[in-house]
Parts: C-alpha cells; structure tokens; sequence
C-alpha cells in the first residue's frame, strides 16, 4: 500500500505505508483511530493527503529521514543530552535556514524524532556564538528596553564585550 | 524566516541542549556565558531563559573571573531562577581575604537542602591558615551525591565527620589539594562513621588521617583514589590502623608514588579488579614484582595513565626482560597518554592480544598514515580530542 503526499506547490510524493507511518499528521489522516488495529480506514488513497504548510524541497527531504527510519526507531527520548547517530547529524547538516523549516515541518507534521534531530542542529550551530551573532543568523532584532540592557548588564557583566566588543 | 513561528518549549529544548553541550571539552564558551549571551538576544529569548529553572541549576563563583560582588549577585540570580531545580554548585575562591568563603557558603545557606553537588576549593592559599570552613549549622543535604573539597581547612577531625553526617545520600567525595584537617581529639568517643551509598572516594594522606581512629562503613564503595603521594608519609602506618567496613574494587594511586608505597598500598586493597597508576614515576614497572595473583587474586586490569613509561618498560610488562617477571596472563595492560611510548610498540603490545593502547596525541595525518601502513587492525584507539571528556581532576596533584 502506499500514500501520496501533496506538497504546498502541488508536487506530489507517493510513499510507502512504512514511510508514511513515520509522519504523525500522514498516519492519523490515513489510519485514524484504526492505527493500532492495522488497517486503515481510508481505503482510496488515490486523492493524496495535501500538506499545506510544507514546501516540496524540504518534505522531499524530510521524506529522506522517513525512508531512513521505516525500518527501524528513531530516537524520540526528551533527554537533552542524548548523542545522535553520525548519519542523522550529516543529514541535518550545518544549513541553518534549511534547519529552521525541516523543524517547523517537523513540527506541524508530528515528527518528533525529526523535531529533537533539528532541535540538536540549531543547538550546534548555535554553540559558540555571542548575541550579536546569533541576531545576524537568524534575523532577530535585539528589543530590549533600557531598564533590561541595565539589568542584564548587572547580571552578566563579565561578559557583556560580547555585546560591545570595542 | 523565522522565530515568531517555532514555540518557546522548543527554544527552551534547544537551550538546553546547548547548556548540556558547555559539558563537553573544548566548548568555545562558558556554561554562563553561553545563557548570558542567549538571555542578551531579543526579549522573547530572555523570557525563555529566565523561566527555564533547569538552566539556572548550576551555580558558580569563581573570583578570579570577575570581582566578588558581581559573582554574589550573580549567586543570587541563579539561586532565584533555579526555583526548585537541584543545584550543581561550584564555588572557587583565588581572593586571600578569609571572609569570602564565609559569604559565599552564607548567600548558599537556604538552598543547601536541594544542592545535589558542592564543589568548594580555595585556590592559592596555604593550608594552615586558609579560612575555616563552619558546617555546625548545616542541615541535612539529603540531595547531596557529590562532595568535592579542596584546600578547606576543618579545625578537628570532629567538624569533618560531622559534615559527612549531613550528608548521607552521598556517592562521591573527594576531598584533595591539601585540605588540612585536625586529627582527631583523644577524648572524643570512638563513633562508627556510615556512608550508605558511597561509591567513589578520593582523598590525600591529610584526610586519610582523620580517619585512622574512626571505624567507617562504607559498604557501597567500588572505587578509591589515593592522592598526594609524593609525600614520604609512611602509608603502611595509616592504612593498617583504618577501620573500614569496605571492599572496593578499582584503586587508583597518582603521583609520585615511592615504590615501597605502592606494595605498601596493593596489600591493603586484597579485592582490587582494576589499579590505575596515574602520573606514575619511571620505575613503576618494578611493581610487577609485587604482582603475584596470589597478594591481588582478583586483578585483571592494570593502567598506566600518564606515566613516564619508556618502549622498553612498557615492553616488560608483557615480557619481562627487565624485571624477569611478566604480568600474570589473566591481567590485561592499558596504556594511556605515556608520552614516552611509542606507537610502533604500543601497536606491538595491542598486538599481543594483552594490552591496549590510548594516544590522545596523535594527529589526523599521523592517522592516515597509520591506515595506510596498515597498522589499524593492530586495533589501535583512536579518538577525536572533542569527545575526549576526562573527570574534573583536583587542581592540587593533577
């Protein structure tokens, strides 16, 4: 059996039943309450499941892990200090932009071996980076207030050059 | 692109993963650096921050970062935002003014009960008159499972015991550097000592004093490390006149053991599986001859971790050309670090089926070219030196 999946521009990707079980969103629209007795409710697949939210190049990619993990469990365990395979890192990659949407379709498709993969990306490529650093990566506008900046500056004094090196 | 639509848990999973990353050596920043620089990059990141106790758990001072009232403050801040975490505490004092231990364990009193680790060393002072650290009024640390001391003076033996009374749920203690204790006062009652759940201990000769007339029970212990062993203390007279309902199983000596200290030592530990020789002088290897399995039935490892070790000593461990003893066949040799071995003969002894061979040195060219002289499956170790993670040594005789 397999699924077809519509991605946000109408590309569609036709999958395995093991695929697809990896996806929360997939499986519940698939199978419904029947999951767990093994069969689904749906029986004409032919219409596809549309995924609104995602675009082609990131489910393809996300499809990839999917395909990856069909066979065997990923890690889904909330422990922030867990050690992934070298096969999951390389795959996540360094690319924060491309991170940023596999983690928020992970999100919106309930993934959550993919979310704590992307979550463990951002981590690292985070690592290491002062403020001003990490508002130029990822596009964040510093709004503090006055008060805060003198709050933060009491706080964290030592290490307030980071800020403003000069 | 972004952040407005990824939810604040997941921020905060990801804060936490890059505070469980400043665990890790060769970490570019601090652990408060790395929070102090997230809580400084927009409001929402700081909202986060603040409201994630988990990331406030460990506290630190350390005086010679900055000055001693910007470190009580921050004391303070983590103390607040941990709300109900258990606390990490790691306190170093570099200042020769007595009374800043007094503050900082003062700014710590409240919280004592949830602080599942106390790391406390004074940094350069001398022992005799560093400041005196008052457990009188300590409660109970039912959370506390790991106790580190290092250059604390205590005025009796007594105030010693009696903080290890405070502490029964504790799994490590080291106590190192010179941290000078009292002996014990003659006409204190002899009073049994229990340590439940004590697993690891580290100590040096001072506090092994305290110990000599009070009986201990320590029924959990696997692992002991004898430290400041460059001193010619006579460690026979010690260690006969210990009481100690323990059988551990690992013993590690570092320094510059005097070689009739080691035999002295080895008979004490008769259940020992594993011995560790760390910093070992050069002639070490004369130990094989206090190695009979009939003294340490139960042996089956032997480290030499740093040692002055040369290709020929390292060799007659397995051989015996110099000593005319070889190791027992059932003890399996671990060489770790020895800058003087070489990795022809540690690729020799691993090759023996014996022994193993652990080079943090060794580079990535060096590497290849290992690979390519088909040395690999000689089953040489080789790590990266990110991953390489080793325990917090005491600063005193590491």
């Amino acid at each position: 059996m397999s699924i077809t999946l519509i991605s946000k521009e109408g590309a569609q990707f036709l999958v395995s039943k093991p695929v697809a079980d990896r996806i929360g969103v997939v499986r519940d629209c698939a199978y419904g309450a029947d999951f767990w007795l093994g069969y689904a409710v749906a029986t004409d697949d032919s219409m596809g499941i549309t995924l609104a939210n995602v675009t082609s190049s990131i489910l393809s990619k996300i499809l990839v892990w999917c395909e990856h993990y069909k066979d065997m469990e990923p890690l889904v365990d909330g422990d922030s200090n867990m050690e992934f395979p070298e096969w999951d890192m390389a795959y996540i990659g360094h690319d924060m932009n491309q991170i940023l949407f596999v983690l928020e379709a992970a999100d919106y498709l309930h993934i959550p071996g993919l979310l704590l993969l992307a979550c463990k990306g951002i981590a690292d490529v985070l690592d290491g980076r002062n403020p001003r650093g990490i508002c130029d990566l990822l596009g964040i506008v510093m709004d503090f207030s006055h008060r805060q900046e003198v709050d933060m500056d009491k706080e964290n004094g030592y290490w307030r050059w980071f800020l403003h090196p000069t | 692109m972004l952040p407005s639509v990824i939810p604040d848990e997941i921020w905060r999973y990801i804060f936490l993963i890059l505070d469980g990353l400043e665990d890790q050596a060769d970490s570019p920043l601090t652990r408060e650096e790395m929070i102090g620089s997230l809580s400084s990059v927009c409001r929402t990141w700081r909202d986060v921050c603040t409201s994630t106790s988990a990331l406030w758990k460990h506290v630190t001072f350390d005086d010679r970062q900055s000055n001693v009232h910007a470190e009580l403050l921050r004391i303070g801040v983590s103390l607040a935002r941990s709300n109900l975490q258990q606390l990490d505490v790691s306190i170093a004092i570099g200042s020769s003014d007595p009374s800043i231990l007094s503050l900082v364990v003062l700014s710590l009193a409240d919280h004592l009960e949830r602080v599942r680790k106390l790391d406390l060393g004074l940094v350069f002072l001398d022992p005799p008159h560093s400041p005196r650290l008052d457990v009188s009024t300590w409660p109970i640390m039912f959370a506390l499972e790991d106790l580190t001391l290092e250059n604390i003076r205590f005025n009796s033996s007594t105030e010693f015991h009696m903080l290890l009374r405070c502490t029964p749920a504790l799994r490590t203690l080291r106590v190192g550097g010179l941290s000078w204790i009292a002996h014990l006062l003659p006409d204190i009652k002899r009073e049994t000592m229990i340590l439940p759940l004590l697993r690891e201990f580290t100590l040096d000769s001072y506090v092994l004093y305290t110990f000599v007339d009070a009986p201990c029970a320590m029924p959990a212990l696997e692992r002991v490390t004898l430290l400041n062993t460059e001193y010619g203390l006579s460690w026979n007279t010690l260690l006969s006149r210990l009481e100690w309902e323990a059988r551990p199983t690992e013993l590690t000596l570092s320094g510059a053991f005097p070689e009739a200290s080691i035999s002295a030592v080895l008979s004490f530990f008769p259940t020992i599986e594993s011995l560790v020789l760390y910093s070992c002088p050069a002639d070490v290897v004369h130990l094989l001859r206090d190695l009979p399995s009939s003294r340490i039935p139960a042996l089956q490892h032997l480290t030499i971790d740093r040692g002055q070790l040369s290709n020929l000593q390292a060799l007659s461990f397995l051989d015996g050309p110099i000593t005319g003893a070889a190791l027992a066949p059932n003890i399996k040799l671990h060489v770790r670090d020895c800058p003087y071995v070489s990795r022809v003969v540690g690729a020799k002894l691993v090759q023996r089926g014996r022994a193993t061979f652990e080079d943090a040195n060794i580079t990535q060219g060096e590497l290849l070219a290992w690979v390519a002289n088909d040395y690999a499956p000689f089953g040489l170790r080789f790590y990266p030196s990110k991953r390489r993670h080793r325990k917090p040594a005491l600063t005193g005789h590491f």
